[in-house]
């Protein structure tokens, strides 16, 4: 209920919570390639609350799916592994949430 | 058929590539299977038509392969002229697997542009996934071929709700029956089958509820009965397994990588390998920037569907909610325990029963993800090629994206994955050729008529790797599945106890006067076929050839026959690609050249039991170390028609203690194994600190005020924010440590140097009084004896070290005094504990009444000895000290080091691989290390290469000359025996005492020569800061004792006469003559509640028995066209034992005879009187009144579940051709209805 609440209180900043996600993205990425807990700690707020409000456009998701798609033979080729599952870990998040929204709407609609 | 062709070129292409990658394998001898897959070399190994399997593993489990290992098989078979049955089976799994996917599409997608589904199909059929988890596995072919029309079924069925659809889907589900081999993967379909049913269900509107209930019931229980033969075994063959392992299993939830699972990669095995080859040699490439982009190409275009907004086509979004609902689902499972939503994974597989089953969920899930990808696929595909312009374009892009699909499964074409010749540490291989000396044994030992068992040597690991010409490694043992015959090995099965028995001859110490002959007998063999071309090198518990040969010729075993040799050409055939180690590589011509292949030995005709028997002594030893092996061991004089009542060692065998209670009363000698009490402390003097352990080495000089503010300030939340008194006792230790270090590392000011060392005194002081608390967690159970040990001696060894370092470290004397009293009040305290504890040497014996015994030791791991007769009141325990001899187990002794004495070897003398050896010496060691080594002699043949080739004229003389020299073991410690002398008002460090070092080694497999070297450094001499006194070298032996309490003597009992045959795997006929008294019947097969014994009596007639007994026989005898008696199945003695007391009659392989369900309804006799007898076998009391006081009579011994099993197959196929017959019906009647 609580998470609830405080999702309905972020619904109100769209644009920040996208740009939030992007930044989670980038800095979980690049600066944090071994503190996988903070990463699913965002990222799973952010699942519960996209299941609730559609804050962040799932077309979005889905076309940062497939760049990650493109990117990841990228960064295996060079050796970055830990990049890599990184990447990956977020792609199979963009995957199951993007599934999730579209399966709701599609029931809605 | 041009329309035909035209209209299906899809199914011709994957025909094609199918024949391409397979057709070096159309041979009639080359045969597809290896490891847990090898079944193919002969299914005859499952012995799919009983529910008892004497031949692998001991019951049967192998039920739901009776279709494709019994039917399917046999008409394969017609064409094993030309080509082997199991490489045609693989070339359908991947024809059919596409085919059945092709179809599928067909009915959702429509079939107006099929070209688009040709990326999908072979996607489907060449994949890496496949490559990686095993082709030739039948259940993930099953898999593969089954579920695209396990949906497609179900999907019209509820789509259409026609009964027709159950009975296809019930049909499907028995045609595809061999999936439940596995039933993880078994229920991966019906998985399937739920989740489409959910989908339905919430994206269908006005839904028929009360139909699809109906449906549903439908599909259940005509599934249920065409499946009916293999559901309850395997559900009691689950259950049991479950029971057994607590649920425990090993498990790789977690293991793979997200980003390889996109592309249908993960497998654990893929990347690793054996003895430095990979098993995928090929998986490499797999990294690499070519593969990677197209891998993920594919990966890119098959979910490319998601950036669509909008589909024109009408029915499309319904597709695209079921493949994205699907693929979600599906990968999230095939993820497993890995990334964010590992909970959800871990919860299902610790909470849900099911789910346990599913410790592989990439192997098991996968197939459904591919699935959902290649239906994905088809909706992008379609999709981009709508928005393409131009028929060229239209159909180019499908055909490129289907080269990228076969360039992602290159393995396949180029037959990486199906190696013809490979080495067996190499890359997992399949193709098996059997050799012609293993074809020349089968014929000989098949013709063996005796029923009896063949015992394996050397060790049989779980799977046996072989030295043939083409390599082969295969679960259990080749012999297995070449030769039609009962053999038993160390590694069987989870449930043989005969395995376990089998197991003890090569991991336990052989005592002296121990009868291999006689061992073997009790396990109802005489025979042990010795298999040379077992690949022992890498294995150390499994004997080279001339070792087991020399263990079986001690015993007494003599050469029977022999099959194959080893000469120079066939040597040089074999693959040996050992490249590291020449020796090693050589090794195999050394041991093998001029040798048999395979050689079957006998062992003394007089040790052999047969299969049934009457003891005439009974021996119990119901509880402590009861090995058979010891028993056999001390009853080695007596009589051989002996029982052995021991507790059941296997887990899973309950058996009723009346009947124990009657034999304990009645036996004639009872043992009573003693455990050694073990006290769980440490002897102070033995207390050592190996250099190579952690010693803190601080990164923060104590001068720098700031940075070691933040430091200690660190130090100080550790300790705070620490709860578990045990590792608050750890963190303190480690920091008083390395205050210590500290002062040693960095040059300080005094007064610094004085605020470390107070630091220190209060960390240690803290960590001590902890220490002392922990009596108080071992009174209230919170920590166990073991734990409370190691934590005294934790504290004891970092103390010790700090105060041996502070000594030299520059410390006040005042401050030093302070450390003398604090570490001489620690070693008082814990002298006093271990003075409490009771004598080291006292045995505990759980004897259930007081009373005299006979002891017996094995004090030097040799022989069992009469010790002393002892008065014993219950449960007391004995010291044994008396018995022990001071220097027991002595063998080499050397002089102290002297001023000059840098170093000291110690040859060992009878150094005997396996055996234990244990180094003592007393010594002193504080600021510079003692250094310990272990050196072994090993034969070094590295020099028999001449260049590629091997020097054959050296070979044979190469045993005796070439040693190498190899350091095994190396250890450099300090000791931490404190001597703290207290004068009156002061303490002093003194240097009488000395510390112990204990070193026990086990020799190497294949060392010929053991030494230890003792050395301290140059100039540690020079100075006397080192010495070593006392330098001992000892035999290690575990003593064993035992008490022995005679029982009745062997009363003159009127032994009946038995003959008996064997029918089948289940049943035994026996006849019994003169049995006036009550009697033992031991039955030497594993033991299993449901074998049992019934009467055959003069008196039964042919009304008696059930009705559906009676009507059963009746059917057999319809189909048999001839009734046999009973006594028509006693036709040729072939030997006879104990002066005629057994009788032993041909064998008859009947599967279906007159008596097959003679037993159906009838009771057993003698059923609460059914106990384990040689720690493994059946054994029954039969008292006259069990056989209506009859003298001559005739018994049935049958595995109950038998007849259920037969009758389960005539329902289930009855069921199954009715299910056909409405099939074919339906089919032609709708045909006739569309013509009409």
């Amino acid at each position: 209920m609580i998470m609830f609440r405080l999702c309905g209180f972020l619904s109100k900043y769209k644009k920040i919570l996208s740009i939030m996600l992007l930044l989670a993205f980038l800095v979980d990425l690049i600066f944090l390639p071994k503190v996988d807990e903070i990463m699913s700690l965002v990222l799973f707020i952010l699942f519960v609350f996209n299941l609730r409000f559609y804050d962040i456009k799932k077309y979005i998701l889905s076309r940062l799916f497939v760049v990650s798609m493109i990117m990841i033979p990228v960064f295996r080729a060079v050796k970055l592994e830990v990049v890599t599952e990184k990447l990956a870990v977020w792609s199979f998040m963009f995957f199951i949430i993007y599934s999730c929204m579209y399966l709701v709407e599609a029931r809605r609609v | 058929m041009r329309k035909l062709i035209k209209d299906h070129w899809i199914l011709i292409v994957i025909f094609l590539l199918t024949l391409y990658a397979l057709c070096p394998y159309f041979e009639s001898d080359l045969i597809i299977g290896m490891g847990e897959s090898a079944f193919s070399i002969n299914p005859a190994i499952m012995q799919l038509q009983y529910s008892w399997n004497d031949r692998y593993g001991f019951s049967n489990t192998y039920q739901p392969h009776l279709i494709l290992f019994g039917f399917v098989w046999g008409l394969l078979s017609v064409f094993s002229e030309v080509i082997h049955p199991s490489v045609i089976l693989v070339f359908l799994s991947f024809v059919i697997s596409g085919a059945s996917l092709y179809l599928l599409l067909i009915d959702v997608f429509g079939s107006k542009n099929k070209s688009i589904f040709l990326p999908a199909c072979l996607l489907y059929t060449f994949n890496i996934f496949r490559i990686c988890v095993g082709y030739s596995n039948p259940v993930v072919a099953n898999v593969f071929m089954s579920m695209p029309l396990f949906l497609l079924v179900y999907r019209r069925m509820l789509l259409y709700k026609k009964w027709i659809y159950v009975v296809m889907l019930s049909l499907l589900s028995v045609l595809f029956s061999s999936i439940n081999g596995n039933l993880a993967l078994g229920l991966v379909n019906y998985f399937l089958l739920l989740l489409y049913l959910i989908f339905y269900l919430l994206y269908r509107k006005n839904v028929d509820v009360k139909k699809l209930v109906v449906l549903h019931f439908g599909c259940l229980l005509l599934g249920v009965a065409l499946n009916f033969y293999w559901v309850a075994p395997v559900y009691e063959f689950y259950t049991q397994v479950y029971s057994v392992s607590e649920g425990n299993f090993w498990n790789v939830i977690g293991a793979g990588k997200i980003y390889d699972n996109f592309r249908f990669m993960g497998f654990w095995a893929f990347l690793s390998g054996y003895g430095g080859k990979k098993y995928f040699p090929f998986s490499q490439n797999y990294y690499k920037l070519p593969l990677l982009l197209s891998s993920y190409i594919v990966v890119v275009v098959t979910f490319y569907h998601f950036l669509v907004r909008k589909f024109s086509k009408k029915n499309r979004k319904y597709v695209r909610a079921f493949i994205v609902f699907f693929a979600a689902i599906a990968f999230v499972m095939v993820v497993g325990a890995k990334g964010p939503l590992s909970f959800v994974y871990t919860f299902l597989y610790e909470h849900v029963p099911l789910v346990k089953a599913y410790r592989e969920p990439y192997t098991k899930f996968m197939p459904m993800f591919i699935l959902a990808s290649c239906l994905s696929l088809v909706l992008s595909v379609e999709y981009i090629v709508s928005l393409l312009e131009g028929k060229f374009l239209k159909k180019v892009f499908p055909s490129m994206i289907s080269l990228l699909v076969l360039l992602n499964a290159y393995p396949v074409f180029t037959r990486q994955i199906i190696h013809k010749k490979r080495w067996v540490q190499g890359p997992a291989g399949h193709v098996v050729v059997i050799p012609d000396y293993w074809k020349s044994a089968k014929r000989y030992i098949e013709k063996i008529p005796y029923d009896e068992k063949i015992t394996i040597s050397p060790y049989n690991p779980y799977v046996l790797k072989s030295n043939w010409e083409y390599g082969v490694n295969a679960s259990g043992s080749v012999a297995d599945y070449i030769v039609d015959s009962s053999f038993i090995k160390s590694w069987i099965s989870p449930k043989s106890p005969v395995a376990y028995l089998v197991e003890d001859v090569y991991e336990a110490y052989i005592p002296h006067g121990f009868s291999l002959g006689k061992y073997l007998g009790l396990l109802n063999s005489r025979q042990v076929f010795q298999l040379n071309d077992t690949e022992w090198r890498y294995n150390s518990k499994i004997d080279s050839p001339s070792e087991s040969k020399k263990l079986l010729k001690d015993h007494g075993f003599s050469e029977e026959r022999s099959f194959g040799y080893y000469d120079e050409a066939y040597l040089e055939k074999l693959q040996n690609e050992e490249e590291e180690d020449i020796s090693l590589k050589n090794a195999l011509y050394v041991e093998l050249y001029k040798e048999p292949v395979l050689i079957l030995f006998k062992s003394k005709e007089d040790s052999y039991i047969p299969h049934f028997y009457v003891p005439k002594r009974t021996v119990c030893s119901v509880d402590g170390d009861n090995t058979l092996l010891n028993l056999v061991a001390l009853e080695n004089d007596q009589e051989i028609r002996t029982q052995y009542i021991m507790k059941p060692f296997f887990e899973g065998i309950a058996v009723p203690s009346e009947i124990t209670d009657t034999l304990l009363a009645e036996s004639q000698a009872e043992y009573y194994f003693g455990e050694k009490i073990d006290h769980n402390e440490f002897e102070l003097d033995t207390l050592k600190w190996p250099i190579n352990w952690d010693w803190p080495d601080p990164e923060n000089n104590p001068e720098q005020k700031f940075m070691y503010a933040l430091v200690k300030l660190k130090e100080r939340l550790l300790i705070l924010i620490e709860t578990d008194p045990v590792l608050k006792i750890d963190k303190s230790s480690w920091l008083a440590a390395k205050r210590v270090s500290e002062m040693s590392k960095y040059e300080i000011s005094t007064e610094t140097k004085s605020r470390l060392f107070k630091d220190y005194k209060k960390l240690i002081t803290d960590a001590i009084k902890l220490t002392k608390d922990i009596d108080k967690q071992l009174e209230s159970g919170r920590i166990g004896e073991e734990e409370y040990w190691k934590i005294l001696e934790r504290m004891y060894v970092y103390l010790a070290r700090s105060v041996l370092e502070l000594d030299t470290a520059g410390v006040k004397e005042a401050d030093m005094q302070e450390v003398y009293r604090i570490a001489s009040d620690y070693v008082t305290w814990i002298k006093s504990k271990i003075e409490n504890n009771a004598n080291l040497l006292d045995y505990a014996f759980n004897v259930d009444s007081g009373g005299k015994y006979e002891l017996f030791g094995n004090l030097d791991g040799d022989s069992w000895k009469y010790i002393d007769s002892v008065e014993l009141a219950r449960n007391e325990p004995i010291d044994m000290s008396k018995y022990i001899a001071e220097g027991f187990g002595l063998i080499e002794s050397k002089a102290d080091f002297g001023e000059d004495t840098i170093a000291r070897l110690v040859k060992v003398d009878n150094w005997v691989p396996g055996s234990k050896y244990r180094l003592s010496f007393d010594y002193v060691a504080k600021n510079s290390a003692v250094e310990v080594k272990v050196l072994e002699d090993h034969y070094d043949y590295s020099g028999l290469s001449l260049g590629e080739s091997v020097d054959w004229n050296s070979i044979l003389m190469s045993r005796e000359e070439n040693v190498e020299r190899k350091l095994v073991y190396k250890e450099e410690v300090l000791g931490l025996q404190m001597c703290i002398e207290r004068s009156k008002s002061s303490y002093k460090l003194s240097n009488k005492c000395r510390s112990r070092y204990d070193l026990t080694v086990e020799a190497n497999t294949g060392s010929i020569n053991g030494y230890f070297v003792i050395e301290i450094p140059i100039e540690a001499s020079v100075r006397s800061h080192t010495e070593v006194e006392n330098i001992r070298v000892y035999k290690e032996s575990k003593p064993q004792f035992v008490l022995k309490k005679v029982g009745s003597e062997v009363k003159d009992v009127n032994i009946p006469q038995i003959s008996f045959t064997k029918i089948n795997p289940t049943q035994y006929f026996l006849r019994v003559k003169g049995a006036s008294e009550k009697y033992n019947l031991v039955f030497s097969e594993n033991y299993d509640p449901k074998w049992q014994v019934f009467l055959l009596d003069d008196f039964m007639s042919e009304s008696s028995g059930s009705i559906l007994s009676r009507f059963l026989k009746l059917l057999v005898s319809k189909i048999k066209k001839e009734e046999l008696c009973f006594d028509d199945y006693f036709k040729n003695e072939i030997a006879s034992y104990f002066d005629g007391d057994i009788v032993e009659y041909a064998r008859n392989n009947e599967f279906l005879g007159s008596y097959s369900f003679t037993n159906v309804g009838r009771k057993a006799i003698s059923l609460d009187k059914h106990y384990l007898a040689n720690g493994y076998a059946n054994a029954w009391e039969i008292k006259p009144e069990d056989t209506n006081f009859l003298e001559d009579y005739n018994l049935i011994i049958e595995y109950k579940p038998q007849s259920r099993y037969v009758l389960a197959i005539f329902i289930s196929v009855i069921l199954t051709c009715s299910s056909v017959v409405y099939l074919i019906g339906y089919m032609i009647f709708k045909v006739y209805k569309n013509r009409r």
